[in-house]
Order: C-alpha cells, then sequence, then structure tokens
C-alpha cells in the first residue's frame, strides 16, 4: 500500500509540474496577515520590482495591483469569499512589449481558510495579445464610424444649407423672372402704342400690382404751366389725385421734381411737414420719383399705400426701372407724336402747294377753267371705284391736280394759241408730260404722283405720248385720268371749235375705247356718268 | 522624515477618450500620437508633493467601455480613493458614457472623490460637448467643477491629477 501510496503522490506531483508547464503558472503562498509566505521556485522575478525573498513583505508591496484589496482578501480569509480575481493585468516589458497576467487568489485550505491564501499568477499574454488585436481593431473601426458619421451629418448639414440656398436662388429667379416678364410687358405696351397713356396705364397697373401698392399714378409735366397734370391713376378710390394739378416744388410729388430725387416716406404720420397727396385715399406711406428723359423733367410717378411700408433695396431698384420705362414712354411716344404732327403739317403744306399750282395753271390757261378742278374730282371717283387705298387715293389727287405742269414749259404763245397749233407747235406742246416729269421727280413726296402728269396722253393702242406705252404698261391712274380729260376738253369751248354736248362727247368716248381709252375705263366713266346723272334726276325730283 | 500617503486612484471613460494618453502624460510627461488600446488593467505609480509630504498614487488605467454592459468590474473599484472620469470633446456620446460611470461609480462606493476631464481641447474646432454639458453633468454627480485638458498639449493635465489629491486629501481630513 504505501508503494501504491507513494505512486499515487510521484503521479500528483508530474500532473501538477506538467500543468505548471503548459498553463505557465505560478504562485505564492501568502499568510493570514497578507504577507507573502513562500513563492513557487518558478515564480517570475521580472512580475514585480519587490524582493520577494525579503521575510515580511507584504502582498501590496510586492503586487501593486492588492493595494486597497485587503477587504475582499479578508472577505476570502474568513470564508466569506472563495476567489478573487483580476484578469489581464498589464506589465510593460523592456522591449516595450506588453505581458499579459492574471491573478487569482483562494484559500490554501478551503476547510480552513484563515489559514492563508493562495495566489496563483498565471502568464494569459497568447490570449491577451488575441484579445487586444480584436478590440484594437474594433475599437479603431468605431472611431472610422464615428468619422465617417461626422462626415454624414456635416454633409447632410452642407446639403440642407446648399438646399436652402438653392431655393432661396430660385425664389430670387422666379421673382426676377416675373419682374422681368412686367418689364418686358411695359416694352411692348410702350412699342405697341402710339397713345401715351395707355401705355403709362400699362406702367402704372403693373407697378401696382408687382410692388403691391394701393394707388399707382403717372403726373406729365406741362411745360408751358409749369405744373404736373395727372395722366394716369391705377387703383384710386378718389378723384383727388386724378384732378391732381400740382406746382414744380410743392407737394411731395413738385418736390420729388424739384429736387431730382426718389422721396420716401414708409410712415407718413412721423412726417408732420410733408404735402401729402392722398390723403382722401387713407395714404399711410407715399414714394415719388421724378422721370427725367434725357435730362429734362417730363413727370412724376408717385405710388401710395394705405398702410406703413418699409421698401428694401431690392423694391426700390424695380420701382427705379418701371419708373424708367415710364419716362422712356413719355419720351419717345411725345417725339413720335411731334413726328406725326411735323409730317401732318408738311403734307398739309404739300397739299396748299400743289393746289397753289393748279390754280396757277388755271390762271395761266384761262381757255381751261376750272377744268383742273373737275377732272380731279371726276378721276378720284373713278380711283374710288377701282379700289385705290387712302394713299394712291391722294397721289391720284396730287396727280390730277398737276396733270398739266409740264405747261409751265410751254411759251405763251403756243400755249394761249387761239388757232390750230402748226405741226412744230404740237412738237413743243406735246413736250409737257415730259416736263412735268422733269420738274416733279427730283421731289420725292410728288414722285408717286408722277403717273398722271408723265402718263396721260399715252393711249392704250400705243400712239400716245411722250412714250408710246401700251395697254396696262400705262398705269392705271393715268389710263383713267385720260378718258375724264378728253371728255372734260371735249365739253368746253375752245377758240378754234364750240365744246361738244354730252350725247356726241359719250359717243366719241364709247369709239375710243380700245385704241385711244382703256376699255375698263371707259366703261366704268360711263357707268360714272350714269350714275351721276341719275343721281341729278333724283335730286331734281326731290 | 516625509509622510508618504500611497492612493489608489482609477481612470474610467469611454475607449478611445485618452485616459491611457493623460496617464502618460502625467507619469512620463510623453504623448504618442498612436492609439493604443488597453485591455484589462495597467498600473502606474506617480508620486506628488503635498502639504504633509507626499502622495504615492497607485494609478490604475482601466480598459474603456463598450457600453454600460462592459461597464468596469466593480471588485476593480475596491480601495479606491478617487477617479478621474473623462470624455472626449469630439464624441458626444462620450458625455452620455461618462455619467453612466459616474452613477455607478457612486454606487460602488458613494465616499470616492471624482473628477471630471473633457479630453482633447487641441480639436477644439470639432468640439461637440458645450461647457453647459459639462457643468450640468459635474454638478449631478460632483461639485460642479470641471476641467478641458489635452493630454497632446499637456494642458491641464497635471491641473487634473493634483485636483483630485487635493479632494482626498480633504476627505482623509
Amino acid at each position: 500500500m504505501p508503494h501504491k501510496k507513494q505512486k499515487l503522490a510521484q503521479f500528483e506531483a508530474r500532473v501538477v509540474q506538467l500543468i505548471n508547464e503548459w498553463h505557465r503558472l505560478a504562485y505564492t503562498y501568502v499568510d493570514a496577515d497578507l504577507r507573502i509566505a513562500q513563492i513557487s521556485p518558478n515564480f517570475p522575478s521580472e512580475l514585480t520590482d519587490a524582493d520577494l525573498t525579503r521575510p515580511g513583505i507584504s502582498l501590496g508591496e510586492a503586487f501593486g495591483e492588492f493595494v486597497g484589496m485587503e477587504d475582499v482578501l479578508h472577505d476570502i480569509l474568513r470564508g466569506e469569499r472563495s476567489l478573487f480575481q483580476i484578469e489581464r493585468v498589464n506589465r510593460i516589458q523592456a522591449d516595450g512589449s506588453i505581458r499579459y497576467l492574471s491573478f487569482r487568489v483562494v484559500p490554501l485550505d478551503v476547510q480552513k481558510p484563515s489559514a492563508g491564501l493562495l495566489v496563483i499568477v498565471e502568464d494569459v499574454t497568447s490570449s491577451g495579445l488575441i484579445e487586444h488585436s480584436l478590440v484594437q481593431n474594433r475599437n479603431e473601426l468605431r472611431f472610422v464610424q464615428d468619422a465617417l458619421a461626422h462626415a454624414n451629418a456635416d454633409l447632410d448639414k452642407r446639403v440642407e444649407q446648399r438646399t436652402a440656398e438653392l431655393a432661396e436662388a430660385k425664389q430670387q429667379i422666379e421673382k426676377q423672372l416675373v419682374r422681368m416678364q412686367a418689364l418686358r410687358l411695359n416694352d411692348l405696351a410702350i412699342l405697341g402704342t402710339t397713345d401715351l397713356r395707355v401705355a403709362l396705364k400699362t406702367i402704372a397697373d403693373q407697378t401696382r400690382k408687382h410692388l403691391r401698392m394701393d394707388v399707382v399714378s403717372v403726373l406729365l409735366f406741362n411745360p408751358y404751366s409749369l405744373r404736373f397734370e395727372n395722366a394716369v391713376v391705377a387703383g384710386a378710390q378718389t378723384s383727388e389725385i386724378q384732378s391732381a394739378w400740382i406746382r414744380m416744388g410743392e407737394t411731395v410729388i413738385g418736390r420729388a421734381a424739384f429736387e431730382r430725387q426718389t422721396l420716401i416716406f414708409p410712415d407718413v404720420s412721423q412726417e408732420p411737414q410733408l404735402e401729402l397727396v392722398g390723403k382722401s385715399e387713407g395714404f399711410l406711406s407715399c414714394f415719388a420719383l421724378p422721370l427725367i428723359a434725357k435730362g429734362k423733367i417730363v413727370g412724376v410717378m408717385y405710388l401710395g399705400h394705405r398702410s406703413i411700408f418699409q421698401p428694401n433695396q431690392d423694391w426700390l431698384d424695380f420701382l427705379e426701372s418701371l419708373a424708367g420705362q415710364a419716362a422712356m414712354a413719355i419720351e419717345s411716344i411725345k417725339a413720335f407724336e411731334d413726328l406725326q404732327r411735323s409730317n401732318f403739317e408738311l403734307a398739309l403744306a404739300y397739299s396748299r402747294t400743289i393746289e397753289g399750282w393748279s390754280r396757277a395753271l388755271d390762271l395761266r390757261d384761262m381757255q381751261t377753267k376750272d377744268h383742273t378742278s373737275r377732272v380731279t374730282e371726276l378721276t378720284l371717283k373713278l380711283a374710288h371705284l377701282v379700289g385705290m387705298n387712302e394713299i394712291e387715293i391722294m397721289h391720284v389727287k396730287h396727280g390730277a391736280l398737276l396733270h398739266d405742269i409740264g405747261k409751265m414749259g410751254i411759251p405763251d404763245a403756243i400755249l394761249l394759241k387761239d388757232d390750230y397749233l402748226s405741226d412744230e407747235e404740237w412738237e413743243i406742246m406735246r413736250r409737257h408730260p415730259a416736263y412735268a416729269y422733269e420738274m416733279l421727280s427730283p421731289v420725292e413726296y410728288l414722285r408717286p404722283a408722277l403717273d398722271i402728269p408723265y402718263c396721260h396722253h399715252e393711249k392704250w393702242d400705243g400712239t400716245g405720248y411722250p412714250r408710246g406705252l401700251a395697254g396696262e404698261q400705262i398705269p392705271l391712274a393715268a389710263r383713267l385720268f385720260a378718258v375724264v380729260d378728253v371728255w372734260d376738253a371735249l365739253r368746253s369751248n375752245r377758240p378754234y371749235r364750240k365744246g361738244w354736248n354730252e350725247d356726241q362727247v359719250r359717243e366719241y368716248i364709247r369709239s375710243q375705247s380700245g385704241t385711244h381709252f382703256d376699255p375698263y375705263a371707259v366703261d366704268l366713266f360711263l357707268r360714272l356718268l350714269d350714275e351721276m346723272d341719275k343721281e341729278q334726276m333724283d335730286q331734281r325730283a326731290v | 522624515m516625509n509622510t508618504i500617503v500611497q492612493k489608489k486612484i482609477c481612470l474610467l471613460g469611454d475607449f478611445g477618450v485618452g485616459k491611457t494618453s493623460l496617464i502618460r502624460r502625467f507619469v512620463e510627461g510623453r504623448f504618442n500620437e498612436k492609439y493604443l488600446t488597453t485591455i484589462g488593467v495597467n498600473i502606474s505609480r506617480k508620486t506628488i508633493e503635498r502639504s504633509y509630504g507626499l502622495m504615492s498614487m497607485l494609478i490604475w488605467d482601466l480598459a474603456g467601455s463598450t457600453g454600460f454592459d462592459s461597464f468596469t468590474n466593480p471588485s476593480y473599484m475596491q480601495g479606491t480613493a478617487g477617479a478621474v472620469i473623462v470624455c472626449d470633446i469630439t464624441r458626444r456620446d462620450t458625455l452620455i458614457i461618462m455619467a453612466e460611470y459616474a452613477r455607478q461609480a457612486r454606487i460602488i462606493n458613494p465616499k470616492i472623490h471624482l473628477v471630471f476631464v473633457c479630453n482633447k481641447t487641441d480639436l477644439l474646432d470639432r468640439r461637440v460637448i458645450s461647457a453647459e454639458d459639462l457643468s450640468d453633468l459635474s454638478s449631478t454627480f460632483g461639485d460642479g467643477s470641471y476641467f478641458l485638458s489635452s493630454a497632446k498639449t499637456g494642458e491641464r493635465v497635471e491641473d487634473v491629477f493634483s485636483s483630485l489629491a487635493g479632494k482626498i486629501d480633504a476627505g482623509d481630513r
């Protein structure tokens, strides 16, 4: 039996030895006073700076990890606790590497725990390094996640900020677009009308709409009375502004013009001295802008609001643009009106000159007294019948009045001769259409009227003069006039013959259709004469 | 002969807030940019002068949390005179973890002295934790004071530990 027990003891010792080697275990025995009593032979001395062999060295002195842990250790000694352990205690080695240790404290004798403590130290560096590597990677990953989250949050913030900026920009663009459309509408109104009030009304309406004003008016400066008179008003509820008649320098309107600057009153109650226009409208704020074109005051734009209104720069800029358009409208349309008036006066002057020349011709050629007015009247009737427009008819009239203007170049001896003309005299007489051309063609205004003076002696069959034109080569006005001219000439007395009666004349005219005259012109003229006869008969009957 | 008192103090806080760096700056006067996580515990010693003699600080650098469920083993807090609880000025969630550490430290040891530190002030442009946040937290679990520190620059690191030593001394008296 002893041999058997000895064998078992040897076996157990071998097992303990192997466990110690494989698990790198060392141990120390600590007495009830927590002083180191014994250490295992394999205890690694580098685990502590303390001299473990010094008699009476305490556990806390040997291992700092146990400082402050006395209560826990006494719990084990009293049997109130069976185990205390500290995991993964770091020991930095001289080469900078880390060694991980595990401390376990258990009673030396479970049956009698007060006998002392066994402190087992296990080197867990291998598993510790693996765990360290895993935790290191995990934490670094979390840093990256944090950084990404920060970056994302930052990006979200920037996107949000940018989105807000874009929305603001979009709003601004839309606002500008609406304003540009308003300006464009005003431009079209200015270009599309010659009526100044129509253009200004459009501008006033657009100004009122886009600047959200209650009343907008445009007053024109009358340079003769030196007063501002209302041209248009939009949104007014009373007649105060409509009937405004304001001197330069007086009231807010006259002041804006006199001082040549925009006057802004966001709260008129703060301006007791202000000569407000629109009191009856209940304005609490008002704005007056001088309208200046080419350096001259042409009017004032006046805006009123029935509540206090503080404009921003953007609003004021747009108002300036609209006022600029109003000034431009006044300038351009007034210039157009002046031009139109000048043209009208010129046309009137031409007309009177032509009529004067015509009368002068009639006076010179006494034989054909009132001939010109008669043939002109009838030719104009024919021109109406063939559907000529107003401008063409005006030229026909000028042409008819001046049809014999070329006779100014014919000597009196021939023109006023009481007898038949010789061949040579006829030769001279036939030059008068060419003379007419020479006289009138340099005058641009009269050039379109040349058809009759130059071509009324041409004949349908091409035997006329001065150029021998035939058929529709002859201008229509000249073809119509030729019939009327001959008709009137044959009816008139001449020194060398008596005037023909009406039937003879008509018969002659009819006979010359297709030779001397355009058949269409002849038909038209004879029908006209018939209708005139009928009208005369009707009048007589009445 | 100088009186030497030995005191155990702990550094607590979320992972990566700079606990190890604060200790290294305090104990060794050095700083390393490279992040090296701590597992388990790493104990350092630093002796500081006090009016009565010397205080030998046994500074427990405990692995940072990875959430509330992995809070420090309560046994490790046994015999701890004071704790420095650290958060990162650039990470708001570390403030929440800081509050949890303070709450649990108070449960384990109601008399423990606490110092609150908001670290990494060298990254002030990325600050997400306000003075008001820190003041509120410190008032809830301490005396309302806190430190803004940087282990990188050394800003207020000495003050952190001497403040804790002062609180421990005052408590002992």
